[in-house]
């Protein structure tokens, strides 16, 4: 090992997938040969759980809260708006099930609105379909809603080009496929809360896990899978068909390559 | 690709972002503030800004959280409010808790509460958006300095926050023992 310790704010930035494609290579490159700058990763991987943990137990419920318009404000949204809220009123009515399903025809919706577009970045897209649909999950979706690019948070530079992608539900999961363009591409990245109650299985895929985070990545032509259960504790982590990394109401079932998945810190917390 | 049927809309309502965004808002205003009425009441300003500007930013979330953020700097700033994590944890999804998982659960939220109460409202305020998975610029924009500085700020906040914690945690230690 020749070059440089990466500063502290670069070593956090490769935890949080901030670098750009060289730099983040280089930090990689730097990380697998030094022993140190493998522990201060592992220190910062520490503190970002017990910040995690601490946010969240700080925590209350949301109160009942109005969204307030100023009369004229809005335009022609007001008439949309009315639409909306009876199109909600009537989803309201309906089970907690056909709500799941009615989220994930949005996020579906998201997830094809995105590819219509070249310009689409797939990294903003996952997160943005991930995002939604933990914003969805529980609660009842107008339906038919396509969100447009406005929507993509901007900033987020397009890392690669998505070639399919698919949503359905089955056997009571939501599961959300993700191809990518491989080669020489860029590769994908994939980012979840794992706040959320979303599980995850990343299959032909690498990962790096830090606390509260899952990084799925593949950069060469792969699918990534998310699935999405209804409820429950569990994680499952699997690549090319083996599970690296299982977790069962809190616990650690399985966990093969634990270099890998973080060096055995456990990272989901139901 | 799933699109059956379906009717789109160019894009959506002040309605449509209030359900989805007010609820990740809310969560943050509390964890900075540790006041329950102040994050209701900021939220539903940043989002009556959104609707009385008649704005569409390209990113809604970004914008809504750096208008919030501007709104409770001025409130503090006007001595209005202070800042401080005092709120306990209602949720409870899984049915009351035993008495040594309650007095557990309080152990921790109280430790949580100190600590993150401890931290300048920067440091709190940036690990905190971090923690909502926002990224370095959008961070940057919101608190107002450069985005290459935002990894070591970051950094550094993290490990005064770990300070905290370890001298809270050796503190209750003592007085259990």
């Amino acid at each position: 090992m020749t070059d440089a310790h990466p500063e502290r704010g670069r070593l956090l930035a490769y935890l949080d997938d901030e670098l750009t494609a060289p730099e983040r290579r280089r930090t990689e490159r730097h990380v697998r040969s030094c022993t140190e700058c493998r522990r201060r990763l592992e220190r910062h991987r520490r503190w970002s759980e017990q910040i995690s943990d601490a946010a969240a137990a700080v925590d209350v419920e949301p109160p009942e809260m109005e969204l307030h318009s100023p009369a004229g404000a809005g335009g022609s949204d007001v008439s949309e708006q009315r639409a909306t809220a009876a199109r909600r009123d009537a989803t309201e009515q309906t089970s907690r099930r056909t709500s799941y399903l009615r989220a994930a025809a949005v996020v579906a919706l998201v997830a094809g609105a995105g590819l219509l577009l070249s310009d689409a970045p797939l990294r903003a897209l996952a997160g943005d379909v991930l995002e939604r649909f933990s914003d969805l999950f529980g609660r009842s979706a107008p339906p038919g809603e396509v969100v447009t690019p406005a929507d993509v948070p901007s900033g987020h530079a397009a890392e690669s080009a998505a070639s399919a992608a698919s949503l359905r539900p089955e056997s009571g999961r939501l599961l959300v496929d993700i191809r990518a363009e491989g080669g020489n591409s860029p590769p994908v990245y994939v980012r979840f809360r794992a706040s959320t109650s979303a599980v995850v299985e990343a299959s032909g895929a690498s990962f790096e896990t830090s606390p509260g985070r899952l990084l799925v990545r593949t950069d060469r032509d792969d699918t990534v899978r998310i699935a999405l259960p209804e409820a429950g504790p569990t994680v499952t982590v699997t690549r090319d068909g083996d599970t690296l990394l299982q977790v069962e109401d809190g616990e650690v079932a399985t966990m093969l390559s634990p270099d890998t998945v973080g060096g055995g810190t456990l990272l989901y917390r139901p | 690709m799933e699109r059956q049927g379906t009717n789109v809309v160019s894009r959506p309502s002040y309605e449509e972002l209030f359900e989805r965004h007010r609820h990740v808002l809310f969560r943050y205003l509390n964890r900075v503030t540790g006041d329950r009425e102040l994050a209701k009441d900021i939220t539903q300003e940043a989002f009556y800004r959104l609707v009385s500007e008649g704005t569409r930013p390209d990113d809604v979330r970004s914008w809504l959280f750096t208008v919030a953020m501007n709104e409770l700097r001025d409130r503090v700033r006007t001595g209005e409010r202070r800042e401080r994590i005092s709120a306990g944890r209602e949720l409870n999804p899984d049915g009351p808790l035993r008495p040594d998982e309650e007095f557990e659960r309080r152990s921790r939220v109280e430790t949580a509460r100190e600590v993150l109460d401890a931290l300048k409202a920067r440091d709190r305020r940036m690990l905190l958006m971090r923690e909502e998975g926002f990224s370095y610029r959008e961070i940057a924009e919101a608190i107002g300095v450069k985005t290459n500085s935002v990894g070591t700020l970051l950094s550094r906040a993290m490990e005064r926050f770990a300070d905290e914690y370890r001298k809270r945690d050796a503190q209750r230690d003592e007085e259990n023992d």
